[in-house]
């Protein structure tokens, strides 16, 4: 099998049971909307306090609206990850994918890759939204957002990994997600700048990937910033992808073995 | 010729869940439950090989334990030549797996597409694939169905797709676990003259098939093996084992009320070498096996009218794998059924 098949029918599988449930796609969209429209509210109540610390940014709501998309991309691929891997062990469907001949670390990449393309889709759709309600792209520097999105989705890959094996074990998905979901929204900066957290959480936050993402996203698309100034923050996410991702790799297999002694691949 | 399937003294044991209490009060104590207790047996190419037992048996742990998807506790297994544990990724080649887990599929999709999933993540070229799921839905007769969705497909629909799923990449051993479970008689029916006719007869597949249902034990089987708490308690071919019944004729009394009294007062009688009252329906059922025809036969029925039984019929029969199970396990579990 070619090294792409694998993840392309992973994503043809997933794109059709999606496009399958019309509502739920049109939800999703509108669910998109309203959140940056409620954050457009809200950014114009910071906006008449005082959101001069954010200025740089092009006020509260260009902020906000970057960390909400970032954090919504990597909640639909970590996400995806754990529930996915959840309803496959109540399914059954687990146990088929692992008596595959094919290997364990390429499945759960493929298995984890539709949901950073639906992740993708939700981030433009908060980006155009937001443009449309006035924030300013147009100094962005898109190739270095792009490049940012990919070291970010390797190490969102990584810690898909850990939500995978921790379901392996547990034997539950949203409380996985969950946790992710809310640590790196209290931690990474994306309602807030790191710097308002105690210096004890502030260091916590350096460990946290999506902190340098979205340091990155902001930067690129609405500082205009390029290598000269990001550099060090795309080093600092490449090496902690580097450290996370065969942690994650072997957290996986641990949990795998696990599963296949206590016989927890389907339940 | 090397059997495809060959296991000494397999055994595994699992894990206990334990309360919070317990958790607390022996933190280093893992209490365990021993689910398959050191099985051996050897199964050779194009056999159908049967795995008989109650629910709980041990069955689905054995087949799991074979198909690499179970690390086994102790004891050695192979499957098409490859270690079961040192080996692992061969043997998935080698095997096929149908289950009686109708959710195994993604509803939203078609039998078709749900097909070609499953026949890429066992890295079938693209034409091969969608060549062998042709054959196999025109073969299962799903052809005219392939487009709907899993979802609105029928429980036998269901059944038959998934062994279409274990027949892709043409694998030399399909493991069938409980492939009826779900099923009216009629889909039963069918299934099980896909897997005599087209997946033995015409591929020519190994077949390792674990079953509560005696009848289909008796019906696909070339040699089948009783299995009760883990253990094999009998091993051979089904007329071997019939054979090996203690001898006697087998009477089934079917009664319209079960007379106060009756099962002892049969016990008593000289000739009544074993009985067991179950039921048929709304009925009492009583089986019993007889030295042999004529005189006491006609003494259990005149002891039976005494008594005030009126008899709505009166079977006289071969023995059946049935009788075999009850022999060699004690009694009729409720567990087991015989199907129609």
């Amino acid at each position: 099998m070619t090294a792409l098949r694998l993840p392309w029918v992973f994503l043809v599988r997933d794109a059709r049971i999606e496009a399958s449930y019309k509502a739920g796609l049109v939800l999703r969209v509108l669910g998109g909307l309203f959140t940056v429209l409620l954050f457009y509210f809200v950014a114009e109540v910071v906006r008449r306090v005082d959101d001069s610390s954010f200025q740089s940014y092009g006020g509260y709501f260009g902020f906000v609206v970057v960390g909400l998309a970032v954090l919504a991309y990597m909640t639909l691929g970590i996400g995806g990850v754990a529930s996915g891997t959840r309803e496959s062990q109540a399914s059954g469907v687990l146990e088929l994918l692992v008596l595959s001949p094919a290997r364990h670390p390429a499945l759960i990449v493929s298995a984890s890759l539709p949901g950073y393309v639906f992740g993708a889709l939700t981030l433009t759709v908060f980006l155009l939204t937001a443009a449309a309600l006035g924030v300013d792209f147009g100094g962005a520097n898109v190739p270095l957002a792009l490049l940012s999105l990919v070291v970010a989705t390797a190490s969102f890959v990584a810690l898909g990994f850990f939500a995978a094996a921790l379901v392996f074990v547990t034997k539950r998905g949203n409380p996985v997600a969950w946790a992710i979901r809310t640590s790196s929204m209290l931690l990474a900066g994306v309602l807030y700048p790191v710097d308002v957290l105690p210096q004890p959480l502030r260091w916590l936050s350096e460990a946290v990937p999506l902190t340098h993402a979205l340091e990155l996203e902001r930067g690129a698309l609405l500082r205009g910033q390029g290598l000269a100034e990001l550099w060090q923050e795309l080093a600092v996410l490449a090496g902690l992808t580097a450290v996370l991702f065969p942690l994650g790799l072997a957290a996986c297999r641990l949990a795998l073995r696990m599963a296949r002694t206590d016989g927890n691949l389907t339940s | 010729m090397r059997p495809v399937i060959e296991t000494h003294a397999l055994t595994k044991r699992f894990k206990e869940l334990r309360g919070y209490r317990d958790l607390l009060a022996y933190p280093f104590r893992q209490p365990e439950k021993l689910a398959v207790d050191g099985i051996s047996l050897s199964v050779a190419r194009g056999e159908i090989f049967g795995l008989l037992g109650p629910n709980g048996a041990g069955k689905t742990t054995f087949i799991r334990m074979l198909s690499t998807s179970l690390v086994p506790t102790s004891g050695d297994a192979s499957v098409a030549g490859h270690d079961v544990v040192r080996d692992p990724r061969p043997v998935r080649g080698a095997i096929g797996l149908a289950g009686g887990e109708e959710r195994s599929f993604f509803g939203r999709l078609s039998g078709r597409r749900n097909l070609a999933f499953f026949a890429a993540l066992r890295g079938l070229p693209r034409r091969s694939a969608e060549r062998q799921i042709e054959e196999l839905l025109r073969r299962l007769d799903l052809a005219t169905d392939a487009d709907r969705p899993f979802e609105a497909y029928s429980s036998g629909m269901r059944q038959k797709l998934a062994i279409a799923r274990g027949l892709l990449g043409e694998p030399e051993v399909l493991f069938l676990d409980e492939p009826t479970r779900a099923l009216d008689p009629i889909s039963a029916r069918e299934v099980r003259s896909v897997v005599a006719e087209y997946v033995v007869s015409e591929l020519g597949r190994t077949v390792l098939l674990a079953t509560h249902v005696l009848s289909e034990a008796e019906e696909l089987c070339d040699r089948v093996a009783l299995i009760q708490a883990g253990c094999i308690v009998a091993l051979g071919p089904v007329g071997e084992l019939r054979q090996s019944l203690r001898p006697g004729i087998r009477c089934d009394l079917v009664l319209r009320d079960l007379p106060a009294g009756l099962e002892t007062a049969l016990l008593e009688l000289p000739d009544v070498l074993g009985l067991e009252i179950t039921r048929e329906g709304d009925l009492p059922l009583v089986r019993l096996t007889l030295t042999g025809d004529g005189p006491p036969l006609a003494a259990v029925l005149r002891e039976t009218v005494e008594l005030g039984g009126e008899v709505f019929r009166c079977d006289l029969r071969e023995p059946s794998l049935e009788d075999v199970y009850l022999e060699r396990l004690g009694s009729t579990p409720a567990r087991l059924r015989v199907a129609s």
